[in-house]
């Protein structure tokens, strides 16, 4: 389900970050959305039409309009730079919200730790939280006051909530710190790089936070070995694909024409879920469980791959 | 839905770093015999009994409480001054358990949070649809409301809020 909509603000956070509130195109409301959601945005590179995912920053008090916050990135798929270029007036659509991050209803109070971009689901968080009068904490980090976006509008209107740690004057997130002698129904939301959120799930282990008070969204896939290419043999179609060293099994079949959902494209949502028939699989996703990992017969084709030189996959 | 299920065995969970646990008389000797299984007591466990007298006579940390209400009491400050990392442990009658449960949950404790250990159901809560008021005590399974005099059957039907069965009317469709 789509929604036509247009750009009719864009504004500069940071030198690297734009926020693009939007329209849809014959001024009716958008659809309402929850607190975290984000919506996927149709972006044509070259012939092809890709789908890129932004949370909505906005309040979900009004659909008038959305913002979604976009940093500019050189590795992407081209997405962030279309969204850089555009102007005011650029007609895109979207999809309706969807929230795979949201807050826990039972919790009595939320803890949010947000790194560079990844502070984009919280502002619509703040926002539900402050008008509920539900106890939080933001603990946000960024390189510096110059390139941490909405810190003026979060200075300003969340100064007690709200922690900035500028890496430049060395101010660093302790897990620790953050983490102990919380009240019970504590919950804590980590929109932060791998290494900084293998920290804090490692203390609020250890402090014993039970698994449903740790949330996380999936903010860029793990570092991985890419080095060996492997071919997928489709059961179905007879078709033999060479998934490349440096291409993901999800990329080799939109190449190969062949029809396959998805969403994410980082291993976090299932949506490119493919049933593996035969073949070892190197699960390199954080959406199975431990269990379902080992049962080897399905993988997200948008990050796993076969461990060894063939895999037989169902389609 | 259904009530919980009866226990098989005791265990603490040990990814918790707090234990708060709250035993119904002779049921405080599951958490000691888990106690001597494991080889020691898990850090920061605080056990309440409720009891008149001392159940078991081991040098464990046992606190008595002699009433249902002031062992609430004490839960509830002891609740009320917890951190994350906390477990709760309820075990004894279906009635000890299902009495205390909200209190834990009250406060955002979750079900992963909370181990509700029921050792016997032989004395149920009923709840009689036709007057409404709670029934305790309740053996058998059909029996006279204490409150409207109404035959009732109980049937399998458990609300937690409540922590009582559903009693509906036994003989509704006998011809008068």
């Amino acid at each position: 389900m789509m929604q036509a909509v247009k750009i009719i603000k864009i504004k500069n956070l940071t030198p690297k970050i734009k926020v693009f509130r939007l329209t849809e195109i014959d001024g009716k409301k958008l659809k309402a959305f929850s607190p975290g959601s984000h919506i996927a945005v149709e972006i044509p590179v070259g012939q092809k039409i890709h789908r890129n995912f932004y949370t909505l920053c906005s309040s979900q008090q009004q659909t008038e309009f959305y913002d979604i916050a976009v940093l500019l990135t050189n590795n992407s798929r081209g997405g962030s730079q279309y969204l850089h270029r555009s102007k005011i007036g650029t007609k895109l659509n979207i999809s309706y919200p969807k929230n795979s991050f949201s807050l826990a209803s039972f919790a009595q109070k939320h803890i949010l730790v947000a790194g560079g971009i990844g502070i984009t689901p919280y502002l619509s968080m703040i926002a539900y939280l402050s008008k509920n009068n539900i106890p939080f904490e933001l603990h946000y980090a960024a390189k510096s006051a110059s390139e941490c976006a909405f810190y003026d509008f979060l200075k300003c209107e969340y100064s007690s909530q709200v922690k900035f740690y500028f890496s430049e004057l060395e101010e660093y997130i302790s897990p620790e710190k953050v983490l102990e002698k919380q009240p019970l129904g504590t919950h804590i939301y980590l929109c932060i790089p791998h290494s900084l959120r293998k920290d804090f799930i490692t203390r609020a282990k250890s402090i014993g936070y039970p698994k449903s008070a740790i949330h996380q969204e999936i903010f860029g896939a793990k570092k991985v070995n890419q080095k060996r290419s492997f071919i997928a043999n489709l059961s179905k179609s007879k078709q033999k694909i060479t998934v490349a060293k440096d291409r993901t099994l999800l990329e080799a079949l939109e190449a190969a024409k062949i029809p396959i959902d998805y969403s994410c494209r980082i291993g976090g949502c299932g949506a490119c879920e493919v049933k593996v028939i035969a073949g070892d699989i190197e699960h390199l996703d954080s959406y199975y469980s431990s269990v379902e990992k080992t049962q080897q017969n399905k993988m997200l084709a948008c990050i796993s791959r076969a461990k060894n030189q063939q895999i037989i996959i169902d389609l | 839905m259904n009530s919980i299920s009866l226990l098989t065995k005791f265990e603490f969970d040990l990814s918790g770093s707090r234990h708060i646990v709250c035993a119904e008389g002779d049921a405080v000797d599951l958490i000691c015999n888990q106690i001597e299984k494991l080889g020691y007591v898990p850090e920061n466990t605080n056990i309440l009994c409720l009891s008149e007298s001392i159940v078991v006579d081991k040098k464990l940390n046992i606190k008595y409480v002699s009433t249902l209400e002031n062992l609430i009491a004490k839960l509830i400050e002891n609740l009320s001054s917890a951190y994350m990392g906390t477990r709760f442990y309820a075990v004894g009658s279906e009635q000890f358990v299902g009495d205390l449960r909200n209190h834990p949950i009250r406060l955002g404790m979750g079900s992963d949070e909370i181990t509700l250990a029921v050792v016997e159901r032989k004395k149920k809560r009923v709840f009689c649809s036709t007057c409404h008021e709670i029934n305790t005590q309740v053996t058998t399974k059909i029996f006279n409301c204490f409150y409207c005099g109404i035959k009732l059957e109980i049937w399998s039907h458990f609300s937690c809020l409540k922590n009582a069965y559903l009693g509906v009317c036994a003989d509704a469709e006998e011809v008068l």
